[in-house]
């Protein structure tokens, strides 16, 4: 690829609704926090470059999504061209963490991307300047748990943040941009069009093992 | 005292130069009468029309303007320079301060009575009376003065409570009922989404941040998510509930009945709101508004759909009432000013052309490649960039520049051959569009209740009677079950009396007729008469050449080329009062 030519990434930020995601772009974008960030519906969307690994500068296009299930079904409006996708959940609140399996199943749906079997997501759990007290209880146990879950598992690298206090999160997205990049490099390899609609859905959604069966 | 007979001749002189069709504001007010209607019908609500018009003393309009405290609201901007009105209220009061800025000193104005044309008062006066007779009589002057001026801040709470409650005075009991006793059992979880949004819907506003709005928004819309099971709560909602809550002036059953009445009165509104619909319906309306677009402006519409999706800042716009990303609060009350007398469907999807329009010298200069650029454009507050400060514009012009059929036909446009006569434009008062019966019927807009066709009477005195007889069959009624509620506001359209109907019939005026029409039998104190009547349409005239000249002056001080469209609309309109003379 040359290096002359500008890399774009596409980042989808997705979780329930109150997690962070927005305090999470803002902060990594903008670095910045604020109490005032607005409810976000449908999507919203802000872009950053950035030099990984030689120096290499990507451009980030990080998308924002609406955390209320049933903005889930607008996502194939948003999803379309992905080069990776970041799980969120909020450790004060244990059911944002179970649902983590429920967005990256529906994303990929959403998405059809070319390799469900080897996209790449991370997860962030987010709010770690919470007091304590607060967080979930013997999280790092129910974070293993889901992430080295051998049937379905989010076996993704898992980064705890606070947008708030600017904690871990540029180290986050680091990591984000790799893996996009890593991606796209991938689908220009392949050449294809990796939006094109042929793939079944129902296929990518089963993550079955020979996806030239038909 | 309300001056009808000024009232409808300078109604007649703006049909004549505004020459537009009201299908949309007729078309959702007789949806808002038949949900009325509906309402009183399925709960039998034993008011008595007649009483309930007159049971309690409304505050005149003198005294609404007099109650009104721009401090207290903060939804009040300056249209020119987007300074809160609230604040400069404060300067104004302090000797010592600054004094306010001259653009917010005349938008100050616009609330004083003082600064108001008698005919104006007069408006206000006999909307306050009876609204829907009003709208359905005056269209031209109800798209002036609400739409295209918008409704002066310190009436707004009234008017839109004339909106929504029209002729009656009360809420109907059934929604009383169910919003005292649905105040328990409510989920779990749409209580905890609910609360996590109402912080972050309006969160630099300071109403917003009260407890009492909280706790009342809450419970609005907890209930809400009881009384209707199938959409529940959706993110997105506050956007209207919350600013229906501030404008109604914090009365939570009349905010909890407003927010039933437009969702059972648009059933697509509604479903775009529910987990099973919203996708469904979302992908018509894109379908749909690129339909219209590309008849708009098919050079445009070739060109950003190439570039970027447009669903993607779309589904934002209207999920959120177009007032997610809004630089300016007063322009939020606009928005809502223009959807709740035009419909809903109808209302964002004109503000979604209007702002692509508004931004079509942006979007036409990007070119494959910057779909990034679109979106980061459109997803945020900087797309209202060429609308701030000429809010007269957009609202007054360029959102009045299309046909009312292109919005109520579209689905029939679409599927009909380029040869066919959709595209003929009305003349004012000629109402009987060939489609019109049909479009209605299966109106996508307007969840109509079957049986009511549009018995509306708009004919002008200058109407013959042989064009009214051919419309009174497309236009009766069918006999129906609600046919006792037919009558009372459409009273008599399908009479052969039909020729002898006039404006002045339903503003029930003793003497008024227009001048040439009793031209023959003068006596000597009928010219005198006559002669006051010309002044008076002489001096209306004036208004309205005023108007055309302000507008006009508007557009000299603007950089040039950016407003070609409202030049030609406003030459056209000129040319017509030349050619009258």
């Amino acid at each position: 690829m040359s290096s002359r030519k500008k890399t774009l990434l596409k980042v989808i930020i997705l979780g329930d609704s109150g997690v962070g995601k927005t305090s999470l772009m803002q902060q990594f974008v903008n670095n910045k926090f604020s109490q005032q960030y607005k409810a976000t519906i449908g999507a919203d969307f802000l872009t950053k470059e950035i030099q990984i690994d030689n120096n290499k500068s990507v451009t980030l296009q990080i998308w924002d999504t609406a955390g209320q299930e049933r903005f889930q079904s607008l996502g194939v409006a948003f999803y379309r061209g992905a080069d990776c996708c970041v799980l969120c959940f909020d450790v004060t609140n244990e059911k944002s963490l179970n649902n983590l399996t429920s967005w990256k199943d529906e994303f990929l749906v959403q998405s059809n991307v070319s390799n469900p079997q080897d996209f790449p997501f991370i997860i962030i759990g987010n709010k770690i300047d919470v007091d304590d007290s607060k967080k979930i209880p013997s999280l790092q146990k129910k974070l293993h748990n889901i992430t080295h879950n051998q049937l379905g598992g989010l076996n993704y690298p898992v980064f705890e943040t606070s947008a708030k206090d600017s904690v871990n999160v540029e180290a986050a997205f680091e990591v984000v941009a790799k893996m996009a990049l890593q991606q796209e490099e991938l689908n220009a390899a392949n050449g294809g069009d990796v939006n094109d609609d042929y793939n079944d859905a129902i296929n990518i959604h089963l993550g079955s093992e020979s996806s030239s069966c038909c | 005292m309300i001056d009808f007979e000024s009232l409808l001749e300078f109604e007649e002189s703006l049909g004549q130069s505004l020459n537009r069709s009201h299908k949309l504001i007729l078309l959702a007010l007789e949806a808002k009468i038949d949900q009325v209607r509906e309402d009183d019908r399925n709960f039998h609500d034993d008011v008595d029309p007649a009483l309930s018009c007159c049971s309690e003393a409304q505050p005149s309009v003198e005294e609404l303007a007099e109650s009104y405290d721009v401090r207290e609201d903060e939804f009040a901007r300056c249209n020119t320079c987007g300074q809160s009105l609230a604040r400069a209220a404060d300067a104004e009061a302090e000797a010592e301060a600054p004094a306010p800025a001259s653009c917010c000193k005349m938008a100050m104005d616009k609330n004083k009575l003082a600064s108001w044309s008698s005919l104006d008062k007069s408006y206000w006066a006999s909307f306050m009376d009876n609204p829907s007779r009003t709208i359905n009589t005056l269209p031209n002057y109800t798209e002036l003065s609400c739409l295209r001026q918008g409704i002066p801040n310190c009436l707004r709470s009234f008017v839109w409570r004339k909106l929504f409650l029209l002729n009656s005075t009360k809420i109907p009991t059934s929604i009383q009922l169910v919003y005292q006793n649905f105040q328990h059992s409510y989920s779990v979880e749409v209580a905890t989404q609910i609360k996590k949004d109402l912080s972050r819907t309006f969160p630099a506003v300071e109403f917003f941040k009260e407890a009492r709005t909280i706790e009342d928004l809450s419970t609005i819309l907890n209930v809400y998510a009881n009384y209707d099971a199938e959409l529940g709560y959706c993110q997105g909602l506050l956007f209207l509930v919350g600013v229906l809550y501030h404008h109604l002036q914090r009365n939570c059953e009349l905010t909890f009945y407003a927010l039933t009445n437009i969702m059972a009165i648009e059933s697509e509104l509604h479903d775009v709101f529910t987990p099973t619909m919203m996708s469904t319906i979302s992908n018509q309306w894109a379908n749909e508004f690129a339909s219209i677009f590309k008849q708009v402006d098919t050079e445009f519409y070739t060109h950003l759909s190439s570039i970027a999706d447009m669903s993607t800042f779309l589904f934002q716009w209207w999920l959120s009432f177009m007032s997610s990303h809004v630089p300016d609060l007063s322009i939020i009350s606009r928005i809502m000013d223009f959807c709740l007398l035009q419909g809903w469907k109808v209302g964002i999807f004109k503000i979604s052309l209007g702002l692509l329009v508004s931004n079509r010298p942006i979007l036409m200069s990007l070119v494959e490649g910057d779909e990034e650029v679109v979106y980061q454009h459109m997803l945020n507050e900087s797309k209202w960039g060429t609308v701030m400060g000429n809010l007269e514009g957009f609202f007054g012009e360029l959102l009045f520049s299309w046909q009312d059929d292109l919005f109520i036909d579209f689905q029939r446009i679409e599927s009909m051959s380029s040869s066919t006569s959709t595209s003929d434009t009305y003349p004012y008062a000629s109402h009987a569009h060939p489609y019109t019966l049909q479009s209605l019927k299966s109106l996508p807009l307007f969840n109509l209740k079957s049986p009511t066709a549009p018995g509306r009477l708009r004919s002008n005195t200058t109407s013959t009677g042989a064009t009214n007889q051919s419309q009174s069959s497309l236009f009766s009624f069918k006999t129906s079950s609600n046919g006792k509620y037919a009558e009372s506001i459409y009273s008599n359209t399908s009479e052969d009396s039909l020729e002898t109907k006039s404006f002045t019939d339903f503003l029930k005026l003793p003497t008024f007729a227009k001048k040439n029409h009793n031209s023959n039998e003068k006596s000597s104190g009928k010219m005198e008469d006559d002669l006051w009547a010309e002044n008076k349409s002489l001096r209306l005239e004036n208004d309205e050449l005023k108007m055309m000249l302000g507008k006009a002056f508007a557009l000299l001080n603007a950089p040039a080329g950016e407003n070609e469209m409202e030049i030609a609309l406003l030459k056209g309109e000129i040319l017509q009062v030349i050619s009258e003379e």
